[in-house]
């Protein structure tokens, strides 16, 4: 009997497959207003992008065989970050455990998802698609640049972006889990437990490794492969930084008390709603802090909200951005930084830097991008009028120097993905869809079926 | 599916909405004869008119020009400000809720889907923390609107200002419908095709059997209407209809998709009711019939994405203005909570994407209100109309603006809300980090 | 509902009792005078095939016919080497779906088998030689057939089986030759999502790694060593894990493909992409790398009708039929782009041929009657009659390490054989006669009736029929209702055996004259389908009722009240 299927025709040879193959541009923008967030406002000044990096900001630029963007009063940004979303993802959720960190989002990348457009319409050129917030350690998330057209999900990734894991705190993985399941979590004192739990299981984990590696011949048993360890070894070696979905001021203070117990240096909350009662304590820690605009009520958590919480945070000194967390404010989070503006009196460069340098920061790229300068990576957007207008529309739209969005070449249908079995078109009534379920994707269809009493 | 956290939140809600929250209470509004000196007042009706004084009187418009003087009247100099009407948001569900994810503080959709007897106004309360965070932005007014069913029950157009909702009450009614949908509602909708088209089909043969009903109970009571005994039986949600089928109040008709929204048009022709299509989200698609309808529009939210997968980015956006520029009569609405607030920033995009300023000015304003038959009372700034009003140092749709003056039935509205209060108490915290 | 249910059962079982076989009299058949095509590309002659005890003796022009031998004239006839399914459940009955939430003490830790992970399925267990799937596979020219177990994430093990019915030990070619994998999620337990079984697999396999190091090592040294605990899972993958047994991976849609790439390149097993519908947007950034294959899945997608009008007609659309241009050019480009779609599924195998890549298919997703029509459909997008042969006979066999024994007519390989009325892809080409290891077997060929109204303009249905559901030794009877609602067609069955019972139609689409629709009826916990096929001509029809895994059935009707 033959012992096993040969396959010498067959083997994959996939190593040249999943090599990225990121496509970069040249292109100058001629006469614009360059909004620089580290270097001011520069009028009349032209950008130059080179082989996808920012080589010249400066007068009278000429390069040769170049596109060239006639960017006379208009205004020249760097691209948006939204440090919060759920965008070109197939799952969001891995809802079946309190931790999950076993999981990346980044394998579940869509290329495809008209989303990834819409946001670059929006001016926005690298977002953050994190897990959701079913699970008080999530999955890890990725940090994605908006290379609309590529088919390969591996070039849709921010190469080199730094590790992120989400965390989440307060209702959600309560009504997942203790409501739920039946499991801890069902209180912010179990969330608690959950994330010391995990620390001092790596703790252990990494010395039984450690042990082993040092003399694996002698050792009387192998350990065993963990990956929920192994992710939880590496926030604890700092190697991945931490996005925590929360909202109250002590569940936020009580995540600061955990963390400092284990050394765990790299936080930044997201939605933090209350972060605003806790400001000087966020600050003190250097905790960042990713804001909605103006949401609020739509839960219990959120009801002692303000919108004037990310002009608080930014006045007591903690680094701020404003995320979208949705599909539809992704589009505009110029409007919703222009609202520090209503809630609070942020400067145009302040407003500016909480879509730009700040989310950066927080994720870890602020070398790279999140402002126009010399060596950075040529992600741009222009607007028509200042972006911080009700009025503006953005017009052009660049990552790597390679026009992704263009107001000028914008077709009827932009889709690039047509799945042949699926009606030719039809129509969706989002509003008939509850706000409930921004964070929760993936989680409903997990209780389809559940009883509650 | 939430009942535990419902029954625990329940009550913390309780404790804390309708409790004392005493450092969060905004200041009380005052009434008296103001003046407002000096002013750019965009009258909406009658343009922009420049260095202008307007005088509020018991509660109303008293006066409007230059150089106006009162002995009782208090003075405010709008030097470098602005007065614009108060906007009216033409579809929400503020105060009718309080936090959306706890359901028992919903108390927009009631049981049964012919409920027009359902009044949204009963609901409303006048306590919501949402009031005040809404009308600093100078909304004043709003629909109240139930949801859900087909006649959801009677939505009313109240103003943002009173401590019963007979107070708040704005004199318009009308009923609420959802007409039958061939849409996918949300993602998450598992119908498959064929069962959409069924519900479509089950829902338009129940509106039919009802309307015949309807016609019927018309009849009689009509006929007995000078008879001192009546055959009639009394039946709520007949009788909530009546004044519809009369024509004496609109129906609000919620409908979104093309051939949906040609289908309720030719479904008002034949009923011949008075109506006011809603939603309208695909109104660009079908702009031309709807102006030949001659129906009006309330349209929103406009921060929204496309319907269609395969649809341009901003169709969201640009709905709005292109029906207008078709023709038709449009408002705009958030479709909001708790974020009716963004009204004017709605309008600002609409505006940029192709209405126009003026046109999303006046669809927050002079349209809605004439809509539902206010139009001598309320949406812009005319002698004799209601002070629903407020100053502004700038174009009210940009963000950067702020608003310094508000008054709705010339009540002066403190600029004050939860948001501001917690600014004020946090942006330079004390005790910060000192142990004590 | 039920009844109707129940009585398609007794009549499903009772025919599996009778699929008995008389014993042959004599083990030598020859084939005379039949058009012998031995190989993808050969081209076809007139000769003979002599196959004894199941082998084949001799091919050629010139071979006596020995007195013991039944001869079987093949005039007119086509003759291929079997076809052999790659991949498929052939045999294998799809377990019950449970889709109530499993009673597991914590939904992240559930059991293995709870996940959807028994990589130690055999099966060698759960080989049914009765199942219907044999003989449908059997009837559409498949003599063997790469079979792998049903389930989510891992469901086990593939064997090679001969499709001779007989028991496992009977027809096994090859045991536990593969690893089955798919991107399914377990049942609102982890994995319940599409990264929970990324994460999984890369666990699941660094610890088969680990277990099997500390087993060699525990072998050559036990002492002070802790003593392995047995791992069904991991011990399972030690093959997978020294590249020993290739993983046969499901994934169909582009994404999933990167998906199991990832996969592959994370962890280095020696993997076989299967039932791939899109494979061409990965081939665009592969291109150049020669020794890649994947098999193609057969579920194509619907064919748009437009597409089956005449070119006749097509050219009088061009000429300026007023409605084309009335047309919304928005609802026109939406179908133009749908239709290029379509296109590009059922050309993944012309443009996998373009690239140098060897073209087979995997068969566990499509209904076996429905396999030659798709393979059609690629030869005619393009694939190369050469190449589809191919496919389904010497790359087959490659592809799954049985090229020594089959895929070719040449003598010494198995007696398998498919003899056909016409060369395999022409549209009227019909199946006569298997052989499976020199068994024959023989299927009655109707000349179907030339369709009546047919060239795209689809016929009126409506009305009442009387059908009759032929099961060897038995039939079934009853009445259908055809009615028209708007645009779309709604069917009902009764059956004359529950008169009371009605069963409502699902997915009824008419093209042309061909009509086919499905039933569901849940019955046990599971959702059994019944599809039919129809074709009308006039006030009759024929065609088939395929009964789940239970096989397929002959139906025929008529008008109960023609006009």
């Amino acid at each position: 009997m033959i012992k096993n299927i040969t396959l010498s025709l067959l083997l994959l040879c996939s190593f040249q497959i999943l090599n990225a193959q990121v496509e970069t541009g040249d292109i100058l923008i001629k006469n614009g207003n360059v909004i620089t967030i580290t270097d001011g406002v520069q009028e009349d000044t032209d950008v130059l992008i080179q082989n996808g990096k920012i080589s010249k900001i400066g007068k009278d630029l000429s390069a040769r065989d170049v596109r060239t963007i006639d960017a006379a009063g208009q205004y020249v940004m760097p691209g948006i970050i939204d440090a919060h979303s759920h965008i070109a993802l197939d799952v969001v959720n891995e809802a079946t455990d309190p931790n999950t960190s076993d999981v990346f989002v980044g394998d579940a990348i869509d290329p495809f998802d008209v989303a990834i457009y819409r946001a670059l319409a929006g001016g926005v050129t690298t977002s953050h698609a994190m897990h959701g917030s079913a699970n008080a350690v999530g999955g890890q998330c990725e940090t994605i640049k908006h290379r609309w057209g590529v088919s390969n999900p591996d070039d849709m990734k921010m190469d080199g972006a730094p590790r992120t894991i989400k965390f989440a705190l307060g209702e959600n993985p309560i009504r997942v889990h203790g409501e739920g399941n039946r499991i801890v979590p069902r209180t912010r004192m179990g969330v608690e437990q959950i994330f010391r739990q995990g620390f001092a299981k790596a703790q252990d984990y990494q010395a039984k490794w450690k042990a082993y590696k040092a003399n694996p011949s002698a050792a009387l048993e192998t350990p065993k492969y963990d990956l929920k360890m192994e992710t939880m070894s590496d926030i604890l070696n700092g190697d991945i930084i931490i996005h925590c979905h929360s909202y109250r001021a002590d569940e936020i203070l009580m995540l600061v008390d955990v963390l400092d117990d284990y050394g765990v240096k790299k936080i930044c909350f997201q939605h933090v709603n209350e972060g605003f009662k806790v400001a000087p304590e966020l600050a003190a820690y250097g905790a960042g802090a990713s804001v909605f605009a103006d949401w609020w009520a739509y839960k219990f958590e959120v009801y002692y909200s303000t919108a004037y919480n990310a002009t608080i945070l930014t006045r007591n000194g903690v680094v701020t951005s404003i995320n979208s967390d949705s599909g539809e404010l992704i589009r505009h989070l110029f409007h919703e930084a222009a609202k520090t503006q209503r809630y609070g009196d942020l400067t145009d460069n302040e407003a500016l830097k909480l879509i730009t340098l700040n989310p950066a920061i927080q994720l870890g790229i602020q070398d790279r991008v999140g402002s126009i300068e010399v060596g950075k990576e040529g992600d741009i957007a222009i607007f028509d009028k200042h972006p911080l207008s009700v009025y503006a529309i953005p017009q052009m739209t660049i990552v790597d120097g390679v026009v992704r969005f263009d107001i000028e070449n914008d077709n009827d249908d932009i889709r690039i993905d047509i799945d042949p079995e699926e009606k030719i078109s039809s129509f969706i009534d989002h509003h008939a869809e509850t706000e409930a379920d921004r964070c929760m994707q993936d989680v409903f269809e997990y209780f389809a079926d559940q009883k509650q009493d | 599916m939430n009942r535990i956290i419902i029954k625990s939140i329940v009550i913390l809600v309780a404790l804390f909405i309708w409790g004392d929250s005493s450092a969060q209470q905004v200041a009380k509004s005052t009434y008296g004869d103001v003046l407002l000196k000096n002013a750019t007042v965009h009258t909406i009706t009658n343009g922009v008119v420049e260095g202008t004084d307007v005088l509020i009187s018991d509660g109303m418009i008293a006066d409007m020009g230059k150089g106006l003087s009162s002995t009782s009247a208090t003075v405010v100099d709008c030097s470098n400000h602005h007065i614009y009407p108060g906007f009216i948001d033409g579809g929400t569900t503020l105060a009718l809720s309080e936090v959306s994810s706890v359901s028992l503080t919903n108390d927009f959709n009631e049981i049964g889907d012919f409920i027009p007897q359902m009044q949204a106004l009963t609901a409303v309360n006048p306590n919501s923390v949402a009031i005040p965070v809404t009308r600093v932005n100078g909304v004043t007014s709003v629909i109240v609107k139930p949801a859900g069913g087909v006649f959801s029950g009677t939505a009313s157009l109240i103003n943002l200002v009173g401590y019963t909702p007979a107070q708040m009450d704005a004199g318009f009614k009308a009923v609420a419908m959802n007409f039958p949908s061939a849409a996918k509602r949300g993602r998450r909708d598992r119908r498959s095709e064929e069962d959409i088209k069924k519900d479509q089909e089950k829902a338009t043969k129940e509106i039919d059997e009802f309307w015949d009903k309807l016609r019927v109970y018309h009849m009689i009571d009509s006929a007995s209407a000078n008879k001192s005994n009546s055959s009639l039986t009394y039946q709520p949600e007949m009788e909530a209809m009546l004044p519809v089928y009369r024509g004496e109040i609109p129906l609000m008709i919620n409908v979104t998709k093309d051939k949906d929204i040609e289908a309720a048009i030719a479904w008002v022709e034949k009923k011949n009711v008075k109506a006011i299509l809603t939603g309208v989200t695909e109104g660009y698609r079908v702009a031309d019939k709807i102006a030949a309808s001659g129906l009006p529009v309330i349209t929103g939210p406009v921060q929204a994405i496309p319907g269609r997968s395969e649809e341009r980015y901003d169709v969201a956006y640009a709905n709005a203005g292109i029906m207008s520029n078709a023709g038709v009569k449009v408002a705009l609405r958030t479709n909001d909570t708790e974020n009716v607030r963004n009204l004017p920033f709605h309008a600002g995009f609409a505006a940029a994407y192709g209405m126009g300023v003026d046109e999303a000015l006046k669809a927050i304003t002079i349209n809605p209100a004439e809509m539902f038959g206010v139009g001598d009372k309320y949406g812009s700034i005319e002698k004799g109309k209601i002070a629903n009003l407020f100053v502004s140092t700038g174009d009210p749709f940009e963000m950067k603006t702020r608003i310094t003056h508000l008054f709705i039935k010339g009540w002066n509205v403190p600029i004050e809300s939860r948001h501001t209060l917690l600014y004020n108490e946090f942006l330079e915290r004390s005790p910060g980090l000192q142990e004590k | 509902m039920k009844q109707l249910f129940i009585l398609f059962l007794v009549l499903v079982y009772s025919y599996s009792g009778m699929s008995q076989d008389i014993p042959p009299v004599t083990n030598k058949i020859l084939i005379k005078n039949v058009s012998i095509t031995t190989q993808p590309g050969a081209t076809p002659y007139i000769g003979h095939i002599l196959v004894e005890d199941g082998i084949i003796k001799d091919v050629g022009t010139s071979i006596q016919a020995p007195y013991d031998a039944k001869v079987i004239t093949g005039d007119s006839l086509h003759v291929y080497a079997g076809f052999i399914a790659t991949l498929s459940h052939t045999g294998l009955k799809a377990p019950k779906e449970n889709n109530e939430r499993p009673r597991v003490d914590r939904t992240g830790y559930p059991p293995n088998d709870v996940a959807g992970i028994t990589p130690e399925l055999s099966i060698n267990n759960i080989y049914d030689q009765k199942d219907g799937s044999i003989g449908d596979m059997r009837k559409q020219g498949f003599t063997i057939a790469h079979s792998v177990p049903h389930g989510r994430m891992l469901p086990g093990m593939g064997s090679i089986i001969s499709l001779n019915g007989g028991s496992f030990n009977e027809s096994v070619i090859v045991e536990d030759g593969s690893m089955f994998a798919q991107w399914r999620t377990a049942n609102r337990v982890f994995p319940g999502t599409l990264i929970g079984i990324m994460s999984k697999w890369r666990e699941l396999y660094r610890n088969s790694e680990l277990t099997l190091q500390h087993n060699k090592n525990y072998k050559s040294n036990p002492r002070n060593r802790k003593r392995p605990a047995q791992d069904a899972a991991t011990e399972a993958l030690w093959p997978v894990v020294e590249k020993q047994m290739p993983v046969f991976f499901k994934a169909e849609k582009h994404r999933d493909i990167y998906r199991t790439l990832q996969l592959q390149k994370d962890l280095g097993f020696d993997l076989v992409i299967a039932e791939a519908k899109d494979i061409d947007r990965v081939l665009d950034d592969i291109s150049g790398v020669s020794d890649v294959s994947v098999l193609l899945s057969l579920d194509l997608p619907k064919e748009e009708k437009e597409k089956s009008k005449s070119k006749d007609e097509k050219k009088e659309d061009m000429k300026g039929d007023k409605k084309m241009e009335e047309e919304d050019p928005k609802m026109a480009m939406l179908k133009k782009r749908k239709a290029e779609a379509v296109e590009r599924y059922t050309s993944q195998a012309k443009m996998l041929s373009a690239k140098g890549m060897p073209v087979s298919f995997s068969y566990l997703e499509t209904k076996p009657s429905d396999i030659h029509p798709s393979v059609r459909r690629l030869v005619k997008d393009g694939l190369s009659e050469k190449d589809a042969l191919s496919a389904l006979t010497t790359q087959a066999a490659s592809a799954i390490g049985i090229s020594d024994i089959a895929g070719t007519i040449e003598r010494g390989k198995m007696g398998n054989l498919v003899i056909a009325t016409q060369p395999i892809f022409d549209e009227k080409s019909k199946i006569k006669m298997v052989m499976i290891d020199g068994h024959i077997h023989e299927y009655e060929v109707k000349e179907k009736k030339k369709k009546s109204a047919s060239d795209g303009e689809d016929i009126d249905p409506t009305g009442t029929w009387d059908y009759t559901i032929e099961i060897p030794g038995m039939s079934a009877s009853g009445t259908m209702t055809i009615t028209k609602n708007g645009e779309d067609y709604e069917a009902e069955m009764t059956s004359n055996q529950n008169p009371g019972e009605v069963a409502e139609a699902k997915e009824v689409e008419l093209d042309g004259s061909d009509m086919s629709f499905s039933f569901s009826l849940p019955a046990g916990g599971m959702d059994l389908t019944i599809e039919s096929d129809l074709t009308f001509d006039g006030d009759t029809f024929e065609g088939t009722v395929s009964v789940g895994d239970f096989g397929s059935f002959d139906i025929t009707g008529s008008k109960s009240d023609p006009e």
